[in-house]
């Protein structure tokens, strides 16, 4: 059975999607790390300050990602299709 | 009690009124029913979307978890769900709604055209959906009982009567409007609330410092195994991109861009009011209140003792806003997994737009009735339950989602195995028939993930067609 090459397996994402995704399932996994479960700050562990702040980078970097895509395909016609 | 009920009166007409108003549109059209037209703009849609996730669990239940397990354990659970709408919008919001059609199965049957899919898709949203709608159910009802002095029962009634009218007859269009009503009722009062507090407490970080003073178990993680807390994490993020009642949401967007903009305008909003809640009204709670029997009555009691009686009234209908925006969009999900996936598609053709409308009224009707008996009598461990329900979604259906759209060797064998190995494996585990110290959720995904790989590596390989249409759903605008 002919196998694809691994990059030709998938559909194209667009490198800053694929950055963000990897960003955030990384902060994810960072925040889940059971060291910041004794680190407190202002009274909360840093587990709960790191989720805190994951909720909100979370939509708002993903938001800038897709504001600069389309800043970039009004100005640039290829800034919108790279490749991963 | 007078000046709340006639506060939430008011509001439950105008929630008719609007089904009423929408009914003239929607009727006689599929398009309009079940995607509102697909002309929902994006700041109207991200107050929806926010209106349908947020739902009596992200007023009161929130604030009695932070309460009794600490505000780590709590924002672990929460900000699962909000981390996957960010997935969502980049994984699976613009090629499914290029693909334009109603529903997930619409996609899933397409992409992986078996009866099994076309036919156990549907089924696990019906079963998983109708326990979360008598979940939401039980919400309204204690609320109402205890807000209003209405009996349990016939609160209920009364509320499930209502959404289920203007879910049935008004359709997406009906719970669009409906839902940013009570989008903007909870975040103003939620806000409201803990701004209200701050200011006359001084700031966050004073609320916070007295409250871990006198409670520092507040502020700490509960001490539960990391699988409970990754396990309600996961649930969530990788529910969210493939949830019907959110996915539906894509499809109402008046295009890619708007449905990706939307999810996430909608998770900033809905981040804002669970840490408004519990950053400033729970620790102001548990400095008032230390020693709650029912943890969940917090936020009734922070406004009882806090605020004037036409703010206390404000308060119980946006607790009522929040059930009802999240159940009328199962309740609508639920209505189309049967009147749409199931019997639309084996009547299409066949049968008159109005006699499939009426399906589509009678289906809805169905599930509110059935649900709403149950709600009479509910399993005490409704939120374990409703939980599970969600559980076998996400383990069913994320992977053969985004590996149908993002992985060019997904094939029809890999689909099935996935739908299957995912809710087969979740079920298994996590009714403790195979104990593996592994949160369910985890271990069904990987299963899943599994045969889909298996599927494709070793099944028949997707035809270039079905490539080449699932390529231009990403090319589209």
């Amino acid at each position: 059975m002919p196998v694809l090459p691994l990059k030709d397996s998938f559909f194209t994402m667009r490198r800053r999607e694929g950055a963000t995704l990897v960003f955030l399932i990384a902060f994810a996994a960072f925040a889940f790390i059971p060291a910041w479960r004794d680190v407190e700050i202002g009274g909360m562990a840093m587990f709960g300050w790191l989720i805190a702040a994951l909720m909100l980078i979370s939509p708002a970097i993903t938001l800038v990602t897709f504001l600069r895509r389309d800043r970039d395909d009004g100005t640039n016609p290829d800034g919108g299709s790279e490749s991963p | 009690m007078l000046l709340e009920r006639i506060l939430v009166g008011v509001y439950l007409a105008l929630c008719i009124g609007i089904g009423i108003w929408a009914s003239r549109k929607v009727l006689t059209s599929r398009s309009e029913y079940w995607v509102a037209g697909r002309r929902i703009g994006t700041v109207v849609n991200s107050m929806a979307i926010m209106a349908a996730l947020a739902s009596g669990g992200s007023i009161i239940g929130v604030m009695g978890l932070a309460y009794a397990q600490g505000i780590p354990a709590t924002l672990a659970l929460f900000g699962g769900a909000v981390v996957g709408f960010p997935l969502a919008s980049i994984l699976v919001a613009r090629p499914l709604r290029n693909f334009g059609k109603f529903t997930i199965t619409d996609f899933l049957g397409f992409r992986y055209p078996h009866v099994v899919v076309r036919y156990l898709v549907p089924l696990l949203i019906v079963i998983a959906f109708t326990i979360y709608i008598v979940a939401q159910l039980k919400a309204a009802g204690i609320a109402a009982e205890a807000l209003l002095g209405i009996p349990y029962n016939t609160a209920l009634a009364i509320a499930t009567v209502v959404f289920i009218a203007y879910v049935s007859f008004g359709g997406m269009v009906a719970i669009t409007w409906t839902d940013v009503i009570q989008g903007f009722l909870m975040l103003l009062v939620v806000v409201g609330t803990a701004l209200v507090l701050v200011w006359r407490v001084g700031s966050p970080f004073e609320i916070m410092s007295q409250a871990t003073a006198v409670a520092p178990e507040l502020g700490q993680v509960a001490h539960r195994p990391v699988s409970s807390y990754l396990g309600y994490f996961v649930i969530w993020a990788t529910a969210i991109p493939v949830i019907p009642h959110i996915v539906m949401r894509v499809f109402t967007a008046r295009d890619a861009d708007s449905a990706r903009m939307s999810l996430n305008l909608s998770m900033l909003v809905y981040s804002v009011m669970i840490l408004a809640a519990v950053l400033a009204i729970v620790p102001v709670g548990r400095i008032d209140f230390p020693g709650l029997q029912d943890a969940d009555q917090l936020f009734l009691r922070v406004m009882e003792t806090q605020f004037p009686p036409l703010i206390r009234g404000i308060a119980v209908a946006a607790v009522l806003a929040a059930v009802m925006s999240t159940t009328d969009a199962l309740l609508l999900a639920c209505s189309s997994a049967i009147a749409h996936d199931i019997l639309g598609s084996a009547m299409r053709g066949r049968a008159s737009e109005r006699t499939l409308g009426l399906v589509r009224i009678g289906s809805t009707w169905l599930i509110g009735i059935a649900a709403l008996l149950w709600a009479f009598s509910p399993p005490e461990l409704i939120t374990e339950f409703y939980t599970a329900g969600v559980g076998v979604l996400s383990a069913s259906l994320f992977v053969p989602t985004v590996a149908g759209l993002w992985w060019k060797r997904a094939n029809l064998a890999g689909g099935i195995g996935a739908v299957v190995s995912g809710a087969g494996v979740y079920m298994v585990v996590h009714l403790g028939i195979v104990d593996v110290g592994v949160a369910p959720v985890v271990v069904a995904l990987a299963a899943s993930a599994a045969a889909m790989i298996l599927g494709g590596v070793f099944g028949q390989r997707e035809s270039r067609e079905m490539v080449e249409r699932i390529e231009a759903l990403h090319d589209q605008g």
